[in-house]
């Protein structure tokens, strides 16, 4: 009764192939453990991750930004609707972010929900590289070193290499400090983003920074 | 599955006269005779850390290896997981590489996914890896 079908018109024995739990739980351990342990030196600060996000605006605040490297000019950003809107275009080489707090308001099938991101508590600063920001608003006390305003836009020099069009308005410094920062943004690329104390949290309904 | 008493198997649904495999009862029998559900996680994670940065592509571009990484991680892993259905037998290099990517893709790109991605395809990496093939000498483990 219970013997196999036997081969037949070519087909092989339908017999299913199933899994070794066993294996399963011991390859998946050891990779929760591993992530986990990643998580935990990201919060540490031992790990850059990487951020991208952006297709809607989102908000960023800080209690206090330390920069070098500063450049604006404005430019547009494509949204994933495809709609161009203008932004102030923003470069910081090198940034250091005490209080970061970042959400991003996500449509999902079960409502709105928060994509939240706190870092940089407690004294260790949030630190980024070659950050690029097609900011909307920004408010703040800002102080600059050695500005240029009206320079121009092709003629900017930062490590991220982003210049505007020639005879474009710009600005740029060598510092940047800016106190109370609240911003709102379309996106923020860093190619490494150092998130010390990081706290990532999804929450249903609306919880954003400010 | 498990609803069909063994000695009624070869009389279930989508067997027919013959031999001959109804086209339901093709998919099974293709879907149980390679990894498909470690395979299918893997690639869902692997497009969840692909979409999540949205940023526009020029500004990925400029900058450099980490802006692209993402989406490298990304479609890495879509590609591990659709090359686990089509070569069953490369299934623990597969799962164990999609275990790789999926714990590379947490700094590479938004926590991998915020997170979704790469706890899809760590858990489609371990299905892959421990997946065993039906009629093999491993049955007997």
């Amino acid at each position: 009764m219970s013997a196999p079908a036997p081969p037949s018109d070519g087909v092989p024995p339908a017999e299913p192939g199933r899994t070794g739990w066993r294996r399963f739980a011991v390859v998946l351990l050891a990779a929760l453990a591993a992530a986990a342990a990643m998580a935990f030196w990201t919060a540490r600060g031992g790990v850059a991750a990487s951020l991208a996000v952006s297709g809607h605006v989102f908000k960023v605040r800080a209690d206090r930004l330390e920069g070098t490297g500063f450049a604006q000019y404005p430019d547009t950003a494509v949204t994933a609707d495809g709609e161009a809107h203008p932004v102030a275009l923003t470069v910081i080489d090198s940034a250091e972010l005490d209080d970061l707090c970042q959400s991003a308001l996500i449509d999902t099938p079960v409502g709105q929900a928060t994509f939240l991101v706190r870092a940089g508590g407690d004294g260790r600063p949030v630190r980024a590289e070659h950050m690029v920001v097609d900011m909307r608003q920004l408010t703040g006390d800002a102080e600059f070193g050695d500005i240029e305003i009206g320079r121009d836009a092709s003629t900017l020099a930062n490590d991220s290499g982003r210049t505007g069009e020639p005879g474009g308005f710009a600005l740029q410094g060598r510092t940047v400090e800016i106190t109370g920062l609240r911003q709102r943004a379309y996106s923020v690329n860093a190619g490494t983003f150092t998130l010390t104390g990081l706290e990532l949290e999804v929450k249903r309904g609306d919880h954003e920074c400010f | 599955m498990f609803l069909i008493p063994a000695s009624a198997a070869s009389a279930a649904p989508g067997r027919v006269r013959r031999g001959r495999l109804t086209r339901r009862g093709r998919f099974r029998h293709w879907r149980r005779s390679r990894p498909f559900w470690g395979g299918l996680l893997v690639t869902a994670g692997g497009a969840a850390v692909a979409l999540a940065p949205l940023a526009p592509l020029p500004l990925i571009f400029q900058q450099g290896v980490a802006g692209v990484s993402g989406y490298a991680v990304g479609l890495l892993m879509v590609a591990v997981g659709v090359l686990s259905w089509a070569q069953p037998a490369q299934r623990v290099f597969f799962g164990l590489t999609a275990v790789l990517l999926s714990l590379f893709s947490f700094p590479a790109s938004n926590f991998g996914g915020f997170g979704v991605g790469m706890l899809l395809g760590l858990t489609g990496g371990a299905l892959l890896t421990a997946w065993i093939p039906g009629g093999s000498a491993d049955r007997a483990e």
